[in-house]
């Protein structure tokens, strides 16, 4: 039961361990390079939900100051800084994908595939 | 040493052009022509490969889920999800909270913190973009010396094509929408440090109009405000304006916190110092970068 409890209370936690689980899967064993990035993407997907789920305070407000009269007091915002990670990390995500993608198009122009075991047949064969 | 050098540098030179060497070719694309001999060859190492990968991956399968037990199990053992006494919401997290409308006049804390205290990782993150918009190119630009006479001629049909479907109902509704996207695109980037929003969500909002421009009117419409000569302006122009306005921070001290630009009345357009005139830099910048990406991913030219 408190196994339970524990469970409904990380439930965030956990689904970002799932979903980078199954992202890690896919980048590793699928044969597929579109499919690859896909799961990378699922990786960095996983990562922001688990920083973002770290950086989360019960009731508070986005960290946005709406009230300029008082002082302002940490309690009623979330974290601010896994926000900003959070940030960079997509701005990085979408600057590699890109490059993966273009590589893949250069791949796929070259051996005709996207297919990395028929890729590892040619060059097998290539170098028989 | 000069030998393996003379040998790279004009191989370098090819797979940056896309042109295949003969000596390299011999695995794929001269096989190609006799295709049924060479699939008649090749099957068995293939279905040798796709053997191997099937025991890979029920391998994998298991090492994945042995991974996911032992992070969920990590996982059940972190700190309480949305405690405000967690160790992650420790003093500087608070810091920023409290000091931040003071120290950068941005009402957006989070703005705040990356475009000031965190300035820096910012610039790192929008050369980042740079480097990955002119890797980009470097690997899809299409020129004399990797297209072929089938290339162009399947362009052109596909050209052809798309003159010949005048969609109103998309022209018109693309019309309608585009101002709107174009405004929230100014709107996020120049009230960055006063709501929601800043320069990479502005920038990427721009991008999304003028990609879905591109798609209705085609590219050449785009090209008659946005060439290939004025994007390059704009993504190199845009980042040294930025490392310039970064000197200014080293030179006060490199904390950027003894700032001797007014920081304004919060809550107020023209305040938070150097956060808005970033933003709009870092704007520009991600606009070019995603209408590239769409440019040269369609087309092989911005």
């Amino acid at each position: 039961m408190e196994l339970l409890e524990q469970i409904w209370t990380q439930r965030f936690f956990l689904a970002a361990v799932i979903l980078f689980c199954i992202g890690a899967f896919t980048l590793f064993f699928h044969p597929n390079l579109i499919k690859k990035i896909i799961g990378f993407d699922l990786m960095d997907g996983a990562i922001y939900l688990m920083l973002t789920s770290v950086g989360y305070v019960r009731g508070g407000a986005a960290p946005i100051v709406t009230d300029f009269s008082q002082s302002v007091s940490a309690a009623g915002y979330v974290n601010p800084i896994p926000s900003g990670l959070v940030l960079t990390g997509i701005v990085v995500s979408v600057s590699v994908t890109a490059f993966a993608l273009a590589l893949v198009v250069r791949i796929y122009k070259r051996y005709h595939t996207v297919y990395l075991d028929v890729i590892m047949a040619g060059m097998k064969k290539g170098a028989d | 040493m000069d030998e393996l050098n003379l040998n790279l540098l004009p191989r370098l030179r090819a797979w940056v052009d896309g042109v295949e060497l003969a000596a390299e070719s011999t695995g794929s694309r001269q096989e190609r022509k006799p295709r049924r001999e060479k699939n008649d060859q090749s099957l068995t190492t293939i279905e040798e490969y796709r053997r191997d990968r099937r025991i890979n991956q029920a391998v994998g399968a298991l090492f994945c889920l042995f991974l996911m037990l032992m992070l969920s199990a990590c996982v059940l053992e972190l700190p309480a999800f949305g405690r405000g006494d967690n160790p992650a919401n420790n003093e500087v997290a608070r810091r920023y909270i409290e000091r931040g409308l003071e120290e950068t006049g941005a009402a957006n804390l989070v703005a705040g913190m990356i475009l000031s205290y965190r300035v820096f990782d910012t610039f790192g993150e929008s050369c980042v973009l740079f480097l990955a918009a002119t890797c980009v190119t470097i690997l899809l630009r299409r020129d004399k010396k990797n297209t072929t006479a089938q290339d162009l001629r399947e362009m052109a049909r596909e050209e052809r094509q798309d003159r010949k479907d005048k969609d109103t109902i998309l022209r018109t509704s693309v019309l309608l929408l585009l101002p709107v996207s174009v405004m929230v695109g100014f709107y996020v980037m120049l009230f960055g440090h006063l709501s929601p929003g800043g320069g990479f969500s502005g920038g990427a909002i721009l991008g999304g109009g003028m990609i879905l421009y591109a798609r209705t009117f085609g590219t050449d419409h785009v090209r008659k405000f946005f060439n290939e000569h004025i994007y390059h302006l704009v993504k190199v122009v845009c980042l040294m304006g930025y490392a310039a306005m970064l000197c200014y921070y080293v030179l006060t001290g490199a904390s950027g916190l003894d700032n001797y630009i007014p920081l304004g009345v919060p809550g107020r357009i023209l305040s938070g110092g150097m956060i808005m005139p970033i933003n709009l830099l870092v704007g520009f910048e991600v606009t070019c970068t995603i209408y590239a990406f769409y440019a040269l991913f369609s087309e092989g030219e911005v």
